[in-house]
């Protein structure tokens, strides 16, 4: 059984590098990016083949601006599924996997996460 | 004479009968040719024998057909006597009139065959005289008024039974009354005029009041009238005098009441006229004339119409026919044209006067001046709609909170309202910060049309307005004193609107500070009335209210906002250091939980202690910002002056930020003209710093930074400039501002408290700070501080 990566696009240094230690605690690939256009390359260059985990402010490309980017990808990377991490108490417009709100519990984050990168 | 002896009988007896005979004795044979002509016939006739003898009657006397006398001569041929009575006769020689009488009998000879026919005219004139005396007596006997008949010495010889009514007298009183010797006619002073009357002329006598206790009688006083008129007999010779005298109490009554009715009128501030029944106006009072100029006999009749507007004379006339038609009072306003040639209104009521049976004898009608009162309840009426309008308008003005909404109206409002060509409304905005800005709006004008103008400034003209000292208004501005006064134009610049018209109003608000002010122009003059200063007074009061409150709206609102925006700013920014934290707790609890020791190995440790104190570093740092913004707003940001200076502790920031500007591959150019030495808050100019730098870092990562030390007589001065981003011209101020950040808050974490907190503290040393940029040319943060300031003093 193998999982799709895990891609984690967030400015703040220290969240980043926690999810990363996590998550590949976790058993999980991940690749790191800290704003949106950085994330938007690494997903390209996954050919969307693996979960997002996306803040939602960040400089140079918000997290909106990414998801929004995403609709003019060809499909395989538009429809890359996304998991929101913010600390807005609301989630995006756009329509996303699912929406965690800072600080994460990361019980709940686990359980998501190997949900939406196991391959069937 | 005799014409022919032998046709008649030869009787000596009976000629000079004939020719003696008083009476007129003619013959005529059968062909009616005249035989016999008596000197009594000459006489009567005038005409002499021998011009009538042998010649046919009705051939010298044609007359006598037309008068039918010719039957009476056919007759007497026929045998048959007859009379012609009372023929008038009128003398073909001399003209004289007369009445005849003709007695006419046929002549016969001894066979008693007729031969001719005879008459005997006998002049009755004398008799008919009498008739006519007697036709007279029964006249005078029975007419209703005074009668009288004198002699020519004055005595009177006849008076009628009125006459005894009329004097209360008797008619024997008068057997030895000669109107000379009536001491009265020297009383009423009218010799002259019984004199003239007596000499033969005509003669009315002023009207005389009788009362008959002046001569002793009991009787009700009257007014009497007296005409004397000359008699003349045949000849056109003066025989007698006649008087008739009538009681003209009533008509003297009617008169006089007239006469009192006309100078009543005369005297009566309105203009009084009367008609009669057909609206014929026949008398104007003397105020008609006085106030329409005119004269009664350009005013007689249907003349009214020339001093009427001719606009409405056509339904005035039709009004006034139909009130004449059905009688009823007719009233109407209208103007009339004075002799100044200007209309005023007038307020007219006609009324009929009716007689005893209710006919209408005529019309009374009365013109009133109505102008002022017009003109009062106009301006009322004006007065009453501009409140009104300013009410209503108060009420719409104050429900619009949204202050560019409200300021337009006002202004599209103000602008129809005055039947400006345009209007503008000035106005001061104050932000936040104490920044004020002029704004304004216009109306009835594209914006293009002022763009390129300068705002107005405090000149002549304009001054009064911003300084709020009151009303502006100019039939014609650019002959108005303070036209023209002010450089660098001199009036108005080249290119705008024509303006002569001209009102403004100051808008004050109630705290009494001039919010701004309203302005209306036209580029015709005599435009703006005194109504509509009073209305745009008005207006601007309604004005300036809807203002403060849409202003005080805004505030309120803007507080809201940045209430809103600092929580949602806050939140996210504790959420991330916390979640931070929180994540490395879990990790820890986890591990703890599955007894795996892999998260408690030294080199994981260390790091997350290093994150987890930038993490409460960040958390201070936020908790102080909103510290100090705090203070700043309740006054309170206290400094703690020590000297030192301002180099060591530009050094001692760069070197802590050693590392972070490596990291941002920053290059730090360091040049210190000066060491300038003052009395500052050490912590806080730190702080200062602090700022300036960590925002180059996280604006211009990646380019040198340059900062420079200065001392300009006795300031300080800090200069940082990066290479970075740069800021527009259009937002320097607005960096300074609480919660501002230039690129929105999605995109770069920090509360944007910065460069307010920086700037508050710059301004609490007395210092200033600004920035000189432009957008893609970096930016230049120039710090002045004073070596000592005031406060520092204390």
């Amino acid at each position: 059984m193998s999982k799709l990566p895990v891609v984690i696009v967030e400015d703040d240094e220290s969240i980043s590098e926690n999810l990363r230690y996590f998550l590949e605690l976790e058993g999980f690939q991940t690749h790191s990016a800290g704003n949106g256009k950085e994330g938007l390359e690494v997903i390209r260059g996954l050919h969307g083949a693996c979960l997002v985990l996306l803040d939602l402010q960040m400089p140079v490309m918000t997290g909106e601006q990414l998801l929004e980017a995403l609709k003019s990808e060809p499909s395989a990377v538009r429809n890359v599924p996304v998991v929101v991490i913010s600390a807005r108490n609301e989630p995006p417009q756009s329509r996303v996997q699912a929406f965690l709100r800072k600080p994460i519990d990361i019980e709940k984050l686990l359980e998501i996460v190997s949900k939406l990168t196991f391959k069937s | 004479m005799v014409a022919n002896p032998d046709s008649v009988p030869t009787q000596l007896n009976a000629d000079l009968l004939m020719q003696n005979c008083p009476d007129g004795i003619l013959a005529f044979d059968l062909n009616c040719r005249y035989t016999h002509w008596n000197a009594a016939m000459e006489n009567l006739v005038e005409m002499p024998a021998s011009r009538v003898l042998g010649k046919i009657a009705f051939e010298i006397f044609p007359f006598l057909k037309e008068i039918g006398e010719d039957r009476h001569f056919l007759e007497a041929l026929e045998g048959r006597p007859s009379v012609s009575r009372r023929r008038p006769f009128q003398s073909p020689s001399t003209g004289r009139e007369g009445h005849f009488e003709g007695h006419y009998s046929p002549v016969r000879n001894a066979k008693g065959e007729i031969v001719g026919g005879m008459a005997i005219i006998r002049n009755v004139s004398e008799r008919v005289q009498n008739d006519v005396n007697e036709r007279f007596r029964v006249l005078a006997e029975h007419a209703p008024f005074s009668i009288q008949l004198y002699r020519l010495d004055g005595q009177c010889t006849y008076a009628n039974p009125a006459w005894e009514n009329f004097w209360i007298s008797k008619r024997e009183e008068l057997q030895n009354y000669n109107v000379f010797s009536d001491p009265n006619i020297d009383h009423h002073g009218i010799r002259g005029l019984v004199t003239k009357a007596f000499r033969g002329e005509p003669v009315t006598l002023p009207d005389i009041y009788y009362d008959p206790a002046s001569i002793g009688k009991i009787g009700r006083p009257r007014w009497l009238r007296a005409h004397f008129f000359p008699i003349q007999n045949a000849e056109g010779k003066l025989i007698e005098i006649g008087e008739v005298a009538q009681d003209v109490s009533d008509t003297k009554a009617l008169m006089e009441n007239e006469e009192r009715f006309r100078s009543l009128a005369n005297a009566l501030p309105q203009l009084v006229w009367m008609a009669d029944p057909e609206g014929y106006i026949f008398w104007y009072n003397q105020r008609w004339y006085g106030y329409t100029g005119t004269t009664p006999d350009q005013m007689e009749g249907w003349g009214w119409k020339s001093v009427h507007d001719p606009n409405l004379v056509a339904e005035v006339v039709e009004r006034w026919t139909a009130a004449v038609k059905s009688g009823e009072p007719f009233e109407m306003e209208f103007p009339l044209r004075g002799a100044d040639g200007k209309f005023r209104a007038f307020l007219t009521r006609v009324n009929p006067i009716r007689d005893s049976n209710g006919k209408i004898v005529r019309w009374l009608g009365t013109n009133t001046d109505v102008q002022e009162l017009k003109q009062t309840r106009e301006e009322l009426s004006a007065s009453v709609d501009m409140l009104r309008t300013l009410n209503s308008l108060g009420r719409s003005f104050s429900e619009q909170l949204d202050l560019d909404k409200l300021v337009q109206a006002i202004t599209d409002v103000a602008t129809k309202l005055t039947r400006a060509q345009f209007g503008a409304l000035f106005y001061n905005v104050t932000k936040e910060g104490g920044d004020t800005y002029a704004l304004y709006t216009l109306s009835g004008v594209a914006r293009e049309a002022f763009s390129k103008f300068p705002m107005p400034r405090n000149t002549a003209v304009f001054g009064p307005t911003f300084a709020g000292e009151g009303v502006v208004r100019s039939d014609d501005i650019t002959k108005d004193a303070r036209y023209g006064k002010n450089a660098p134009y001199h009036g108005m610049p080249e290119g705008h609107l024509p303006v002569r018209s001209y009102l403004a109003v100051p808008v004050i608000s109630r705290t009494g500070t001039v919010l701004g002010g309203l302005f209306f122009g036209h580029a015709l003059p005599g435009i703006f009335t005194a109504k509509d200063e009073d209305f745009v007074h008005g207006l601007a009061a309604q004005a300036a209210v809807a203002i403060d409150n849409a202003q005080l709206f805004q505030k309120a609102q803007e507080a809201i906002r940045t209430r809103d925006s600092f929580l949602s700013i806050a939140s996210h920014e504790l959420r991330t250091p916390v979640t931070s934290m929180k994540l490395q707790t879990q990790i820890m609890k986890r591990s703890i939980l599955k007894e795996d020791p892999t998260v408690f190995s030294p080199e994981r440790v260390s790091k997350m202690v290093n994150q987890t104190d930038r993490s409460l570093d960040r958390l201070a740092r936020l908790i102080d910002d909103m510290l100090d913004v705090s203070r700043i707003q309740a006054g309170k940001l206290s400094l703690i002056f020590e000297d030192f200076a301002l180099d060591l502790l530009i050094h001692e920031v760069f070197e802590r930020f050693q590392a972070q500007l490596a990291a941002a591959k920053i290059e730090v150019e360091l040049e210190i003209q000066a060491s300038p030495k003052g009395r500052w808050d050490r912590h806080r100019l730190d702080q200062v710093v602090t700022n300036l730098v960590t925002n180059a870092i996280r604006y211009a990562p990646g380019s040198p930074l340059k900062v420079r030390i200065m001392q300009l007589a006795n300031r300080a001065v800090l200069e940082i400039e990066d290479r970075g981003p740069g800021i527009a011209k259009e937002n320097h101020a607005r960096i300074f501002q609480r919660f501002e950040r230039l690129i929105s808050a999605n995109e770069i974490s920090g509360m944007g408290l910065g460069l307010y907190i920086v700037k508050e503290i710059v301004l609490a040393h007395e210092g200033q700070i600004w920035v000189e940029s432009e957008a893609g040319q970096g930016a230049k943060f120039i710090v002045e501080l004073p070596l000592e300031s005031e406060v520092a003093r204390l």
